[in-house]
């Protein structure tokens, strides 16, 4: 055999761990979220049904899900952005949540001030700005735990979280203080005129062209990761920021980098949010969100042409749970549990070999074997 | 003054109980992110047994038991499969968030507020030994930590594990020792918290998991100094707890300022080089 060959075949073993470790983690998310379908109240073999068919039942669920896959995709772009810098951005919540009030707020007041003929400018400009506010809220946001990390060396899962939790009630006391619409009744922002809204593609879902929008952003992430100098860069400063320090790359300025990117994926979940779903922002409209894109960027180990049928595979599961739910006589969080399960599967990094550990023909793997596994 | 400092010594006692457990963790080197977590789990379990028995001190016993066994396993789970801790960490608080509402759900028919008073059962219980309680734990820590050879190991485990492997003691064993130890004083936390409140509130802990974190950096990881940086926080939070109550503070914002400050000691506190 030669180095060539050994070579490959380490990396398709490798490979193949990774692929093992990541089905193991939604299969437990699944098995966790039927579980729990089942003990949860009667008739558990009807909602049982319901949640392996009812997302496919019709064009509303299949549409919403698809929809929610898109959401989902953008800032789990954002996530595995980050980790491929060799960052964990534990903000996401924010991240969405902000620059979708943002968004809301601009296109909200701003196009009521359009339509009572108060500015005349034009709703592309609008939307235009409203876009471009977002975006930089979203950059902010991921350029603080970035820039912490870099020159204080804070460390940005502390930080990341911190600030998003720390935010959230601000945001909260916004929507529902100064920021929100007296004339109705919700906790919310006055709803966007139709002008700025996305139109939906199959209705009566909100299905839209955001979701198509969010696969070629993730193809073309991918393709930089692979094929661009750049996109090298931040791979080698993510997996091995001593060489990358010694090969000379600005690894303070690509781990900055790398969050305030990932804060303007999450930005762009919140800013279609607004104008795709919703058309208002509400009180914890997002919560969750940056969880669960975390969780596909996990799942996907970071592969962002993987995080695309991650994305599609996670909000069925979402959607799924959420309708074998809804007939309960109570509802609970299920998505935490899933989530939590999930996180607790993905971050072994030697998951199969816990599993082999138990068989007798036990291996241990290698240095060079250890090293090159994408890890946590 | 007179019936300031004691009302200040009473909200810090959950807290202190809290740091100190992330200071036991920290020492093994582990960052206890799941402190928040294990800290709500812990309250729900407590006022669920003492709901179910009518005694304060088996439900007390009964979340200490049940969280030391969740936390065991998740540390033994981080160690074989030599998984991110930070991450299995974060997972308990989802898990706790996620299995709180669902319990409560099932069993109460709620996921808001459970109260003794709804279960029929009054402790009595006013919290205000536990304040001694927890300043005797730092002390009985301190003790532990830097006078036997239990703390010399634990703490070795965090800095330099492998000194410990060359002596032919785990380091693991110690990490998985500083969860445990960890989990008991979240329950402390949890369960003076429900315990005083009469209820259990989901998001019971509000951030004092990591609010403890900061404590820990803020005490410069010293279980005395810790005790400091703990009526620090709580005097943060008498003085904002007035604000609310004078209307010069909106609710909300009082939720995400335990975050605020946690992430301000963070910055503020100096790194080693």
């Amino acid at each position: 055999m030669t180095a060539t060959d050994t070579k490959l075949l380490r990396r398709k073993n490798i490979f193949h761990r990774q692929l093992a470790s990541s089905c193991a983690a939604f299969g437990a998310g699944l098995l966790v979220i039927t579980v729990l379908i089942m003990v949860s109240g009667d008739n558990a073999s009807e909602r049982l049904g319901l949640f392996f068919s009812k997302p496919f039942s019709s064009w509303w669920y299949l549409g919403n899900m698809l929809n929610t896959a898109g959401l989902l995709l953008f800032a789990g772009i954002g996530s595995a952005f980050a980790l491929k810098s060799g960052s964990f951005n534990l903000g996401g919540e924010a991240q969405i949540y902000a620059p979708a009030l943002v968004t809301a707020v601009i296109l909200g007041y701003g196009g009521a001030a359009t339509q009572g003929q108060t500015v005349s400018a034009h709703p592309g400009f609008i939307l235009l700005m409203a876009f471009l506010c977002a975006i930089f809220t979203g950059a902010l946001l991921g350029f603080i735990p970035g820039i912490l990390r870099a020159r204080f060396r804070i460390s940005e899962l502390l930080s990341s979280f911190l600030l998003s939790a720390a935010l959230i009630p601000v945001i909260d006391y916004l929507i529902g203080g100064p920021l929100r619409y007296r004339s109705g009744n919700l906790l919310a922002t006055p709803t966007i005129a139709r002008v700025f809204r996305i139109t939906p593609i199959v209705r009566p879902s909100y299905f839209n062209i955001s979701f198509f929008i969010a696969i070629l952003l993730a193809i073309l992430i991918g393709l930089f990761f692979k094929r661009t100098g750049p996109g090298y860069r931040i791979r080698i400063t993510g997996t091995a920021p001593e060489f990358a320090l010694f090969s000379g790359f600005p690894v303070q300025r690509i781990t900055t980098a790398g969050m305030t990117i990932s804060g303007m994926f999450h930005a762009l979940t919140g800013f279609f949010a607004i104008t795709g779903t919703w058309y208002m922002c509400h009180s914890g409209f997002s919560s969750g969100m940056g969880w669960s894109a975390l969780a596909i960027a996990l799942i996907a180990r970071q592969n962002l042409f993987a995080v695309i049928p991650v994305s599609l595979l996670y909000a069925w599961l979402e959607t799924a749970s959420d309708v074998a739910t809804a007939g309960v006589s109570f509802s609970f969080d299920s998505t935490s549990i899933m989530q939590a399960v999930i996180f607790l599967v993905i971050s072994a990094q030697t998951f199969g070999e816990f599993l082999q550990r138990r068989k007798p023909t036990n291996r241990k793997p290698s240095t060079t074997e250890a090293k090159e596994e994408v890890y946590l | 003054m007179n019936s300031i400092l004691p009302e200040i010594f009473t909200m810090a006692s959950p807290l202190l109980f809290a740091t100190l457990g992330a200071l036991c963790s920290e020492y093994a080197g582990v960052l206890a992110v799941f402190m928040d977590g294990a800290i709500t789990f812990s309250g729900f379990v407590c006022i669920a047994i003492t709901g179910l028995t009518g005694n304060a001190p088996t439900g007390f016993v009964a979340a200490a038991g049940i969280t030391i066994l969740l936390l065991f396993l998740i540390a033994q789970f981080t160690e074989r499969t030599r998984a991110n801790p930070f991450i299995t960490g974060l997972s308990v608080n989802l898990f706790a968030a996620g299995i709180t509402s669902w319990l409560s759900a099932s069993i109460y028919k709620t996921r808001g507020v459970i109260t003794l008073a709804s279960l029929g059962v009054s402790t009595g219980f006013t919290g205000k030994l536990a304040f001694p309680a927890a300043v005797l734990t730092a002390l009985i820590l301190a003790v532990v930590l830097h006078f036997t050879g239990f703390g010399l190991n634990l703490r070795i485990s965090g800095s330099s594990g492998e000194v410990l492997t060359a002596r032919g003691i785990s380091p693991a064993r110690y990490r998985t020792i500083s969860w445990c130890i960890a989990a008991f004083l979240a329950a402390c936390a949890g369960s003076v918290l429900a315990l005083r409140l009469g209820a259990f509130v989901p998001n019971l802990s509000a951030g004092r998991g990591w609010t403890a974190l900061a404590a820990v950096y803020l005490g410069y990881r010293n279980p005395l100094l810790c005790v400091l940086a703990v009526f620090v926080f709580s005097a943060a939070e008498y003085i904002t707890n007035i604000m609310q109550g004078t209307g010069h503070l909106p609710g909300t914002l009082i939720l995400g300022l335990p975050y605020a400050l946690a992430l301000l000691v963070f910055i503020l506190i100096p790194r080693k080089k």
